[in-house]
């Protein structure tokens, strides 16, 4: 059932997010060209105008589809439909979960081969210059870089699956029966409550830590101390451990958020 | 086993209570008129028994189960409002129900949309109030549900639709499902009962078969229902 309902939730968003998608291909194409054959400053400015508009517009229209994903659809009348399919709330949440993030992280990677044509085109710097630069670069990591890379990219992308599960928690806080008269800004503050209240566990859990182990002073020094004379392999591995921390840090808190929402959806569910 | 019961059930809302300990049990095989006027707490009903209301006080059992995906598995919905997506056509929510619900039939959906004269390519958003109601019946009496909630079904169409929509919901009906339907056209559906419940401020004030009720009281549903709910 999850994959089916993957399925639907990819159909009534691809149109929006392949929209997002040919307006920062076609930004960052036009844009540039304009910059560089135009030397009239009223079409410079206007570029510049031009592609802020653009990132503001995919940013906007990503928040608004992700609203879509999960607001309309559970708790608008099409709520009505979603709500009775004979599925459970939690691969609902996990289906929204998964689409969104997929699509936020599609819109960041077309966003970064955007930043690259656009480099491309502003500057003299040849495709086959910046694969020499790139190159250069991996010689010196010695392939150490690899698996940090990849670590990276789940950490950023778990981070974003983090940041749409507490919305999608703020969410369905916003239509409990009691906030309905202050839905909209309650559900604003409830995502600042909740931000505020991650951040003060983060820090109460680190003082714990702290305090707990006798030699974590101790090790904080000499981490500190290979930081500053460690090689880039170590200091990619001492990277690699932090990004771990953070992997293990957002599951914890997408686990939490959506546990909790859940909860809520089983127990005070109530579409008007 | 029963096909639904209900052991006192109520449902608050700030101010006011829309279902009062309500206990009800009903069986396979009938068609029950759920009837009283606005603000009863037969839309309340309805949403509890479909799942989407699970903030309620009391127990409901749909063939022995609480209310979650495997009763909603058993259950075909009609609301009173339209629940499509903005980007949604005929044969995109056919092929939805038809991946969600194993009773769902393509060939009764299909043959259904063509006696009412609707386009399956057409996108929903363009149609008429009157032909989502249809789409959405089409939807709903196309699953071999045990249980169908039916909330107003033929509130927002013409006269000449309503006869085709009252026979569809009737020859659909078999004694192995029993339809629930809300209704404020009585004298129109009156036929079609055979047991009804008259809900008055969130409590059960008659429950019975339909030609008991006639006799005992010497006057039809619609009768009835005026001088309970005379305001």
């Amino acid at each position: 059932m999850l994959t089916k309902l993957i399925k639907y939730d990819i159909r009534s968003t691809w149109r929006d997010f392949t929209g997002i998608f040919l307006a920062i291909l076609l930004g960052v194409i036009l844009v540039p060209m304009a910059m560089k054959n135009f030397s009239n400053e009223l079409v410079q400015l206007t570029a510049g105008l031009v592609a802020f508009a653009i990132v503001i517009a995919v940013i906007a229209i990503t928040i608004i589809n992700l609203f879509k994903i999960y607001n309309t659809n559970v708790f608008s009348k099409e709520g009505y439909l979603t709500m009775t399919l004979p599925v459970k709330a939690s691969q609902i949440l996990t289906s929204k979960l998964l689409v969104s993030s997929m699509w936020i992280t599609l819109t960041g990677i077309v966003s970064i081969i955007g930043m690259i044509i656009f480099t491309l085109i502003i500057t003299p710097m040849g495709l086959d210059q910046l694969w020499i630069g790139f190159r250069a670069l991996a010689e010196q990591l010695d392939g150490m870089a690899v698996p940090t890379l990849i670590l990276l990219a789940l950490v950023i992308i778990l981070s974003i699956t983090k940041e749409v599960a507490k919305l999608f928690l703020a969410c369905t806080v916003a239509h409990l029966k009691f906030m309905a008269k202050w839905r909209i800004p309650l559900g604003i503050l409830t995502y600042f409550v909740l931000s505020w209240i991650e951040s003060f566990i983060f820090q109460i859990t680190g003082d714990i830590l702290f305090r707990l182990s006798g030699r974590f002073e101790e090790l904080a020094l000499q981490l500190q101390s290979m930081a500053g004379s460690a090689t880039p392999q170590e200091f990619l591995g001492l990277f690699n451990g932090a990004l771990g921390i953070g992997m293990v840090y957002s599951l914890l808190l997408i686990v939490g958020f959506s546990a909790l929402t859940i909860w809520l959806l089983n127990h005070k569910l109530d579409l008007d | 086993m029963n096909l639904i019961e209900i052991n006192n059930l109520s449902k608050t809302y700030p101010g006011t209570k829309a279902l009062k300990e309500i206990d009800l049990t009903l069986e396979s095989g009938h068609i029950i008129g759920l009837l009283g006027p606005n603000g009863s707490g037969k839309t309340t009903l309805m949403k509890i028994l479909t799942g989407i209301i699970r903030d309620h006080e009391g127990q409901v059992l749909i063939q022995g189960q609480p209310v979650s995906e495997k009763t909603k598995a058993l259950v075909s919905y009609l609301p009173d409002c339209s629940y499509f997506s903005s980007w949604m056509r005929p044969v995109d929510i056919m092929e939805m129900f038809q991946d969600f619900y194993q009773d769902f039939s393509r060939e009764k959906f299909r043959s259904m949309l063509q006696s009412l004269g609707l386009n399956e390519k057409q996108r929903i958003r363009t149609m008429s109030k009157g032909m989502v109601e249809k789409l959405q019946l089409c939807l709903v009496m196309s699953r071999d549900a045990h249980l169908y909630v039916l909330d107003e079904p033929i509130g927002g169409v013409d006269p000449a639709a309503r006869d085709y929509i009252l026979d569809t919901i009737l020859s659909n009906y078999n004694e192995h499902s029993t339809i629930l339907m809300s209704t404020h056209l009585i004298a129109d559906v009156e036929k079609l009962f055979d047991t009804v419940i008259f809900l008055k401020e969130g409590s059960v004030v008659l429950h019975g078969e339909i030609d008991d009720i006639r006799a005992r009281e010497g006057k039809s549903i619609d009768e009835l229902f005026r001088e309970v709910f005379r305001c």
